[in-house]
């Protein structure tokens, strides 16, 4: 006999599958699977459900974590969570003759088998992004094993083409979220901080070298530029070296959209507005003067503003504590 | 359309029709509660697929009775399927409902 989901387990999957007792919310989520990108009056027109109707159910399910907003210009735009893809994705799309069940996998299922060793490009570099980001909490072996597991029981779903990368890093994420609960450990993503100035020649690099230095492996860093600069200040690299702090072997690097949506504080120095806005990230511009030409004691000046900063936001990231 | 289109119907995906749709809420509504969600995941996870109401009721702390209770509501939505072997009766997985079960439980 196998062990019963646990109470707690079994009691959000209860509301989830209560929430769709109600064969409307249900062809409203199965149209959903079908199409995510129906404007709602489509949508309402589709179930021939008023509109505000519509909405409500909408609410209900997206409180139920069954679908989440999808970003869109062209107005609300919904999709099914891949919890409820994984779920609900085969009661709710019909992908085949009609009436033709279902067929039940052998007790030997494949996806038990599926090995990060064979895992499509794409899936590997979530892999990659994932145990980046845990490497505080859990071995890159694990999370390997979670975005397999979670990548082969989405492409299982015969309906899914598109997305799955995407689909899967959200999924996996989730699902490692859900184990550092059970497990009783506390889920802190290594937060990733981007300091961004005009060059990536001067500013940043000190800041990263001090947070580096401060933090230590508790902090990932990046830095880039809005135009970067061929290399490295040396005067700034010998404003460092006095106080013992060594600079990476970075060089300047230019600042693109990827570094920005990877990070969660992003902190502008002198080029606010170069630096593209993205939602769920923490933005700070620390009004910094640029060292360049300022000599060697205008450079040791901003050196010291800037650690003390450094400073201030390592204890607000609370990340030596622990 | 957007670059978004993720999911154009092809013309083998088809959404629930209304009357579909009412049959799955039935179903659903056999299998929305915890103990039935508890007892579906014992059985479907036991190696042989099946298990007796006396080993689930052990399980789970509760009564036959209640055990009982339950697992009849699932055969009247022929979700489950009954074996009586001598005195006890072994309950599994009506086949064609297998997948959407263990997709339930994930």
């Amino acid at each position: 006999m196998g062990v019963p989901l646990d109470d707690a387990h079994a009691r959000s999957r209860t509301q989830q599958i209560a929430v769709l007792t109600d064969p409307d919310r249900l062809r409203l989520l199965s149209e959903l699977a079908v199409d995510a990108t129906q404007p709602l009056d489509d949508l309402a027109a589709t179930s021939g459900l008023d509109i505000d109707i519509v909405h409500e159910h909408l609410d209900v399910l997206s409180r139920s974590g069954l679908i989440e907003p999808v970003p869109s210009t062209a107005g609300p735009r919904w999709r099914l969570t891949p919890e409820a893809i994984v779920r609900f994705g085969r009661l709710l799309v019909d992908t085949g003759p009609r009436n033709e069940p279902v067929r039940a996998r052998s007790d030997h299922e494949p996806r038990e088998e599926t090995s990060p060793a064979v895992l499509p490009a794409a899936i590997l570099r979530v892999v990659d992004q994932l145990a980046y980001r845990h490497d505080g909490s859990f071995s890159r072996e694990t999370v390997a094993a979670y975005v397999a597991e979670s990548y082969a029981l989405l492409a299982e779903q015969a309906h899914i083409t598109r997305h799955l990368p995407s689909l899967t890093s959200r999924f996996a994420q989730q699902r490692l979220e859900a184990l550092a609960t059970t497990t009783g450990l506390v889920l802190r993503g290594t937060p990733e901080v981007l300091f961004v100035c005009v060059q990536n020649a001067g500013r940043s690099q000190m800041a990263a070298a001090l947070l580096r230095s401060l933090a230590g492996g508790a902090v990932h860093v990046r830095t880039a530029g809005s135009s970067p600069a061929s290399s490295i200040d040396p005067d700034v690299v010998d404003a460092l070296d006095e106080i013992g702090v060594p600079v990476a072997a970075e060089f300047p690097k230019p600042l693109t959209d990827e570094v920005v949506q990877a990070a969660d504080v992003v902190i502008t120095m002198g080029c606010g507005d170069a630096c593209p806005i993205y939602p769920g990230r923490r933005y700070l511009d620390w009004p910094v003067e640029d060292p360049v030409g300022l000599g060697v004691e205008g450079v040791r000046a901003v050196r010291d503003d800037i650690a003390g900063r450094v400073t201030a936001l390592v204890e607000e990231l609370g990340v030596l504590s622990r | 359309m957007t670059a978004e289109a993720e999911a154009h119907p092809d013309a083998q995906r088809v959404s629930l029709a209304r009357a579909d749709a009412e049959t799955l809420a039935k179903t659903l509504r056999a299998v929305a509660d915890p103990t039935r969600l508890q007892l579906l995941s014992m059985i479907v996870g036991s190696t042989a697929g099946e298990a007796s109401v006396g080993d689930m009721a052990a399980q789970l702390g509760l009564t036959q009775p209640t055990v009982s209770h339950h697992l009849k509501i699932m055969l009247d939505d022929e979700l489950l399927v009954k074996d009586q072997r001598g005195r006890h009766a072994w309950y599994s997985v009506t086949e064609a409902r297998k997948t959407a079960i263990v997709d339930l439980l994930r």
